[in-house]
């Protein structure tokens, strides 16, 4: 199996001091890594500098043996449109001036350059996949509820094959019942494709499912465990919370 | 699902690609129709002004000076025995061309440099937001004083004066609006789709906060048309022997008792079509958005 990732000693510092410091891991094809933690210690700023959004402080990211910060232009962005993000807020991912079949075609359009409805046509059988009807494409995001949202972002992403998907808490903002059902999507889409997953969320029961190894974040550290450790990790903080349920 | 149905589909959602909201709207708001009807009739008018014009507006006839309407003067003369109604309809001429000029060059200059300010940021940003503040600070009417001082009169200099006063309130709204819009998730996703800077600022960015943009520079024709009164009608800006209601309301001041249409008839035409433009751009505000109902607000 080959890496796709490979984080090495990353760190990040705003003004008011360090988010994360010397955060290292690698990351297979097909394998999903969690990264866990409260609010406010990182975990999305991680992935968004693991993904190019944000400029790094120290360290070095290499995604296929290549660092994305040091290529030029164009192979930067070729290289980019193999790694991809669902982030937490399906409503205000799409741009809400354009209908959702704009959006969701538009990676393709502009990096294979081709048109709308040839590319439509070549999504189909992948809208269909996410269980999408293809008349909802029609719609403006305003009109949509935040599961078909999450099910066209899927579309979106998968539409360009990516090696990397980072997943931003992307279920948080959905309830129960939608949630497994994208989070079996997420699955099986992966299994398809074979896609390395970075997996970010604040639900050690969604982390138990979706991840084969778990990286929990506190104080600027990153531990990288097994799904057993992660367990074992979590039990005290379990008891704890039922503790206070029963009181 | 077959595959007839399915393409029959797919060709039903494509062509609606092209379609849009705003239309459906439009049709809705009778007084909006009204308005831009107007303003179609307004600019026929002012393009078409010399022919229009019944007399030559330039003519003196010192026997017939400061008359009320008459047969041949249907507004009457001015203190030079000139037919006001031609003036008017001329005036009409100079004042949109100065006007639309202005806003067209002061839109381009004012988005390009507030969208590339606002999306660069840093300090890129911190230099033009300052230019922006500094041309801001100055009171417009004394700003374009001054530049009129330097520059000399004339229709060309009007012009060129008057984008330099106005492109920097463009620049500020629109780097207000690109500043607040670039950090919305769905342009985060757009660079994570690997989209490169300029189809994200021309697809995205800009659309979603031209709108705004838009609707200050169709109030902004109204505003400049009163500039350019207020320039006049102090004495600056336009050659005397350009019909203009800003100078014609002036040179009637002193016969206004004797010949009041003189002063009325230019007021009035500035007043009507600065509201004009003022209901058209807030019209089109209101069509545009989709987050308001087809009742519009205001």
């Amino acid at each position: 199996m080959s890496s796709v990732l490979q984080v090495t000693n990353l760190s990040k510092t705003f003004g008011h001091g360090d988010i994360f410091r010397d955060v290292s891991f690698t990351l297979n094809a097909g394998e999903t890594i969690g990264l866990f933690g409260p609010s406010g210690c990182g975990k999305s700023t991680l992935g968004r500098c693991i993904l190019g959004l944000e400029k790094l402080t120290k360290g070095s990211v290499l995604f296929e043996g290549k660092d994305i910060f040091r290529l030029d232009r164009k192979e930067r962005s070729c290289l980019q449109a193999k790694m991809q993000m669902v982030f937490q807020h399906p409503e205000v991912s799409f741009d809400p001036r354009r209908r959702l079949i704009y959006s969701v075609t538009e990676p393709l359009v502009y990096h294979e350059k081709g048109e709308s409805e040839y590319v439509l046509h070549s999504l189909l059988p992948l809208i269909h996949a996410v269980g999408l009807h293809p008349g909802i494409l029609d719609k403006y995001p305003g009109q949509l509820s935040g599961g078909e949202l999450q099910r066209a972002m899927m579309v979106r992403i998968y539409s360009l094959s990516p090696h990397l998907l980072i997943a931003d808490e992307p279920t948080s903002m959905l309830d129960m019942s939608v949630q497994s059902q994208i989070l079996n999507l997420m699955k099986e889409m992966q299994k398809k494709n074979s896609t390395a997953c970075i997996f970010i969320s604040h639900d050690p029961e969604v982390m138990q499912v979706m991840c084969d190894r778990i990286g929990v974040m506190s104080e600027g550290k990153c531990e990288i465990m097994n799904k057993n450790n992660f367990s074992e990790w979590m039990q005290p903080l379990l008891v704890m919370d039922t503790m206070e349920k029963d009181h | 699902m077959s595959e007839c149905t399915l393409s029959t589909q797919v060709r039903k959602i494509s062509i609606s690609i092209q379609k849009s909201d705003w239309l459906y709207r439009f049709k809705m708001r009778r007084d909006l129709q009204v308005a831009c009807v107007l303003i179609v009739i307004i600019l026929i008018i002012g393009f078409f002004a010399p022919d229009i014009a019944p007399q030559n507006p330039n003519i003196t006839d010192l026997e017939g000076k400061n008359q009320g309407p008459t047969a041949d003067h249907i507004l009457g003369t001015d203190y030079l025995g000139r037919d006001l109604f031609s003036r008017v309809i001329c005036g009409l001429q100079t004042s949109l061309e100065i006007a639309l000029a202005t806003i067209v060059i002061s839109f381009i200059i004012g988005v390009t440099i507030g969208s590339f300010s606002g999306y660069q940021s840093g300090w890129i940003d911190n230099v033009i937001g300052r230019i922006i503040d500094v041309f801001l600070a100055f009171p417009s009417v004394i700003l374009a004083l001054a530049l009129m001082m330097l520059l000399g009169s004339g229709v060309l200099n009007m012009i060129i004066m008057l984008s330099i006063v106005q492109w920097a309130s463009f620049a500020r709204l629109t780097r207000g609006q690109v500043l607040a819009e670039k950090n919305q998730e769905y342009v985060l996703s757009a660079k994570a789709a690997a989209l490169p800077g300029w189809w994200t600022m021309t697809k995205h960015i800009l659309p979603n906060c031209i709108m705004p943009v838009i609707v200050l520079a169709t109030i902004d024709i109204g505003h400049a048309i009163l500039t350019i009164a207020t320039l006049s009608f102090l004495g600056v800006g336009i050659p005397p022997a350009i019909p203009e209601w800003g100078s014609m309301i002036n040179s009637g001041l002193p016969y206004m008792r004797i010949a009041p249409l003189n002063v009325i008839v230019p007021g009035l035409a500035i007043t009507c079509v600065t509201l004009l433009f003022n209901i058209t751009g807030e019209g089109i505000r209101d069509i545009t958005d989709p987050k308001t109902d087809n009742e519009g607000s205001l």
